[in-house]
């Protein structure tokens, strides 16, 4: 009955994040972004993917975090699920891990703003808690304030 | 195609493509019912879809060919004349074949559509030739063909055009016989051969993007050679070139078709569109292997048909009226394809009345886009304009054909949008043209591209005018700054100037690190695009950006062929951003105010004024006689007035904002006032020169000032919105009054001279 869900974890500041596996098409390291004046600022810019003009979308600018330092490692999550080429940019990328969904429950009361809003909810794993990322708020840029905090 | 069978799924691609042929013929059958090639191949596309359908069991189909061929077999046989009601009744048929074979594509079922009419009809000509004559010779010799004829009975052949061999053979022959007559517009030439073959246009998508992945791999190998590799590997990457090279442009080829493609409709559509309207018609294509992208075809298609139902409609006089005007009865469509450059040029020409500029000043006024004493000012080609306003028509009724006022407009937006752009001329008495020009393709554009603010930007050849390069320090007549706007003066007219770095709010050492202006066209009036530096010139492939990226000055972006991403900007959304370009229909800010500029319909040309608090206000520019840039100490105090000498006479000086009552205590632009030179706008009011000192000019717009609402201090008439934001609208007379209430009773001593 209770089916395991199997998310794929990052990390972004001190947050471990997880998105449902299946909405990953690929990761990939040491992508550079072209940066696109004028436009949100939670888009990082635009990478070439073989060919394909992906739209990147920083999640410490999206969630509001402080931005890393330009020498900062990150990794780029690209989604096979969206309408158009969309990538996730993230401090890192961890493993898979399978959770059953009775351990879900609702986000953290610590987490504000618009962390707060991209969050779904959380699952307990060992040793701290796994934040379920509600994709389609992430990527809903309309409703989203940018660098607000 | 989802779950259809491979065999239905071809049949129908097949037939289809005949049955835009079947029109064509008939049309030309009934002008020349003998022409055998012409009938054997209309009656060869029926009868094999009516043995397809009958393999495939649609039965409502196959009765409706089934008599419909029969009526073919008489007119094959010679002994019916396609009479025009024959004609009209075989059409209809067509197009119950058509319906039955969208219908089958959705669903795989024939509908329950009833189709028994058109079969008694294409029966009911049958019997009357059978009793006419008794003899049922023709019909049995057409039973003889039937079954010669429906042995082999052609699976659907992957073949495009999908004809038998045979019949190909005759096309081209027909081909030759029908050459020189201008009405047989046959679209598919004897250059399509049996060699040809149906492909997915997605299959060439994905070569298109392969290819462009190919390239970039290239120049990575060729970017890693150096002197130590190895002659081998020279030679190869050499070769990798020039077939990488090939193989691009041969994709880029499979892309293109010929606009017959598109075309072969209208013969058919014409005919139709002539009985309906009463009037009579012929049609002549030239041109029609002029080759386009097929994605560029199918945004311009309807287009195309509008603007020929435009012509019928609105061009091309009743017979009766076109005898008396001493023309032929039949009117004259033409349409051309050609290329020019690296575009694609398609006219529409009639050879009717020409647009009737009353009618259509007289709607305007009445739509409230103008006013009568507008109206009077307004030139030829102004009026000609109105007719691509939305929801403008000039047809007295609604018709079936035209008159709904969706038209020239929706073409011309359709066209636009594909980075095209329509012309009219018209000729009383002796016809319209429309021209449409638009890109080869979608896919390619020639671009240019520059630097600013340390990021490389493509912008679109078409919209560059030219390029100028600045000489460092030498050059005198280099940039400069007339009432705060940046201004170029290129061949003795003021360039409006945009710093595209701060334009894109990117860092930059201003526009002192500029080198180059690229001279834009953006609609109808050029700006100047200050970039760091041009670099090259090149042919890129547009990919489109994503959802979120909207609302930017940027058309697209592409992948150079070093791998990196670089944006295409959207020269007349920069232009906007940057207020030099003001909704398009203002001219160029011309140097001399005596040039003949008139605004356009409906709009009053205006100048725009900026206040010191950063409030616009706006002048009528009929008062308006110069602008000038005078040095603040010439500027002398006379009693309470401001005076300059100017041009050998006294000139009295009015400074806008103390003239105006304050609403707020201002914090003045200390800046602007310590400046060196004053902006003065040199007024002309009852024959007597007064000049404004403002803070700013800005630009000359076309306002439209209809739904001004009234002023909210003195000295002003009215508020508006111009260019988006809120104007002052000054009333000169009252500003002046406000300072010298005596100005206008006092002995005219300061005439100016124009």
């Amino acid at each position: 009955m209770t089916e395991q869900k199997q998310y794929c974890t990052l990390r972004v500041a001190d947050l471990l994040l997880g998105i449902e596996v299946g909405e990953i098409q690929e990761i990939i390291r040491d992508t550079s972004f072209m940066p696109v004046p004028m436009a949100h600022p939670a888009i990082r810019g635009l990478i070439n993917l073989r060919g394909q003009i992906v739209t990147a979308i920083d999640l410490r600018r999206r969630a509001g975090l402080a931005t890393n330092d330009d020498g900062a490692d990150y990794m780029t999550m690209v989604l096979g699920t969206a309408e158009e080429p969309l990538a996730l940019v993230v401090d890192s990328v961890g493993d898979v891990v399978e959770v059953a969904p009775d351990t879900f429950e609702s986000p953290p009361d610590t987490l504000r703003g618009e962390a707060r809003r991209m969050i779904d909810g959380a699952y307990k794993l060992e040793r701290e808690l796994l934040l379920v990322l509600n994709l389609r708020v992430v990527l809903d840029l309309r409703s989203a304030a940018g660098e607000s905090a | 195609m989802g779950g259809m069978s491979a065999i239905i799924a071809e049949f129908l691609a097949e037939s289809v493509e005949n049955l835009d042929i079947v029109d064509q013929d008939i049309v030309t059958l009934e002008k020349d019912s003998s022409n055998v090639e012409v009938i054997e191949r209309v009656f060869r596309t029926i009868h094999t879809i009516k043995g397809t359908c009958g393999f495939l069991a649609f039965s409502k189909l196959e009765a409706v060919t089934h008599s419909a061929e029969t009526v073919l077999a008489l007119v094959r046989d010679g002994s019916l004349d396609l009479t025009p009601e024959i004609t009209t009744t075989l059409l209809k048929a067509i197009d119950s074949v058509r319906e039955i074979l969208a219908h089958i594509e959705k669903d795989e079922t024939e509908g329950d559509g009833d189709y028994s009419e058109i079969a008694r009809e294409l029966d009911a000509i049958d019997q009357s030739v059978a009793k006419g004559k008794k003899k049922p010779a023709p019909r049995a010799k057409g039973r003889a063909a039937d079954k010669v004829e429906s042995k082999p009975k052609p699976p659907p052949k992957k073949v495009t055009r999908g004809r038998s061999e045979a019949v190909t053979k005759e096309t081209a022959k027909r081909d030759l016989d029908t050459r020189d007559t201008p009405t047989s517009a046959d679209p598919v030439g004897p250059t399509v051969g049996e060699s040809s073959l149906r492909v997915d246009i997605s299959v060439l998508d994905q070569l298109m993007n392969l290819v462009g992945e190919l390239v970039l791999a290239r120049n990575q190998i060729s970017q890693n050679l150096d002197n130590n590799s190895s002659l081998a590997l020279t030679t190869a990457s050499q070769r990798l070139d020039s077939i990488t090279g090939e193989l691009q442009e041969a994709v880029m080829r499979a892309r293109m078709q010929p606009i017959s493609s598109i075309l072969s409709s209208l013969p058919r559509f014409v005919r139709d569109l002539a009985i309906a309207s009463g009037k009579e018609l012929t049609i002549d294509i030239q041109g029609q292997e002029t080759d386009l992208d097929k994605s560029v075809l199918e945004a311009i298609k309807t287009s195309l048909l509008h603007l020929v139902r435009n012509a019928v409609d609105h061009g091309i006089e009743a017979p009766d009226d076109r005898e008396a005007a001493g023309k032929p009865r039949a009117g004259k469509i033409t349409l051309r394809a050609a290329h020019e450059g690296g575009s694609v040029a398609i006219e529409v020409r009639d050879d009717g009345k020409g647009l009737d500029s009353e009618r259509i000043l007289e709607q305007a006024i009445s739509a409230g886009i103008t006013s009568p004493e507008m109206a009077a000012e307004l030139t030829g080609s102004q009026i000609e304009q109105f007719v691509f306003r939305a929801g403008f028509s000039t047809a007295r009724e609604v018709t079936n054909v035209s008159g709904r006022g969706v038209g020239l407009d929706v073409v011309r937006t359709n066209v636009e949008s594909i980075g095209g752009l329509v012309e009219m001329q018209s000729e009383p008495t002796q016809g319209t043209t429309f021209k449409i020009k638009i890109p080869l393709t979608l896919a390619i554009v020639s671009v240019i591209l520059v630097r600013a603010g340390g990021q490389r930007f493509a912008l679109p050849q078409a919209s560059v005018v030219e390029l100028v390069r600045l000489g460092r320090g030498k050059n005198e007549l280099g940039i400069e700054r007339l009432h705060g706007v940046p201004v170029y003066r290129l061949r003795g007219n003021l360039l409006p100037l945009v710093t595209l770095s701060e334009e894109l709010g990117l860092s930059s050492s201003g526009a002192g690190s500029a080198e180059s202006i690229v001279v834009l066209q953006g609609d109808s009036r050029q700006f100047g695009l200050l970039v760091d530096s041009i670099d090259d010139s090149q042919e890129i492939v547009v990919k489109p950006l994503g959802r979120r990226l909207s609302g930017l000055p940027f058309a697209g972006a592409t992948i150079l062929g070093d791998g990196s991403i670089t944006l295409i900007l959207d020269v007349f959304r920069v232009g906007l951003a940057a207020g030099v370009v003001s909704d398009g229909r203002a001219r160029s800010m011309s140097a001399d105010p005596a040039a003949p500029s008139t605004p356009a319909p409906g709009l009053k040309r205006v100048l725009l004024l900026q206040g010191t608090d950063d409030e616009r206000m706006a002048l009528d520019l009929s008062r308006v006689s110069r602008l000038e840039s005078l040095d603040r100490s010439r500027i002398e105090r006379v009693g309470d007035n401001l005076v300059v000498q100017y041009r050998g006479e006294i000139l009295p000086i009015i400074d806008l904002q103390r003239a105006l009552p304050e609403r707020r205590t201002n914090r003045r632009n200390e800046q602007a006032d310590n400046a060196d030179e004053a902006s003065v706008v040199i007024c002309t009011i009852d024959g007597r020169s007064c000049g404004l000192l403002v803070h700013r000019i800005l630009d000359i717009v076309d306002a439209n000032l209809k739904d001004a609402t009234t002023g909210s201090r003195k000295g002003i008439e009215a508020c508006s919105v111009i260019s988006g934001r809120i104007n002052e609208i000054i009333d000169l007379a009252a500003v002046i009054r406000l300072v010298d209430p005596d100005f206008f009773s006092r002995v005219v001593s300061t005439e100016g001279k124009q």
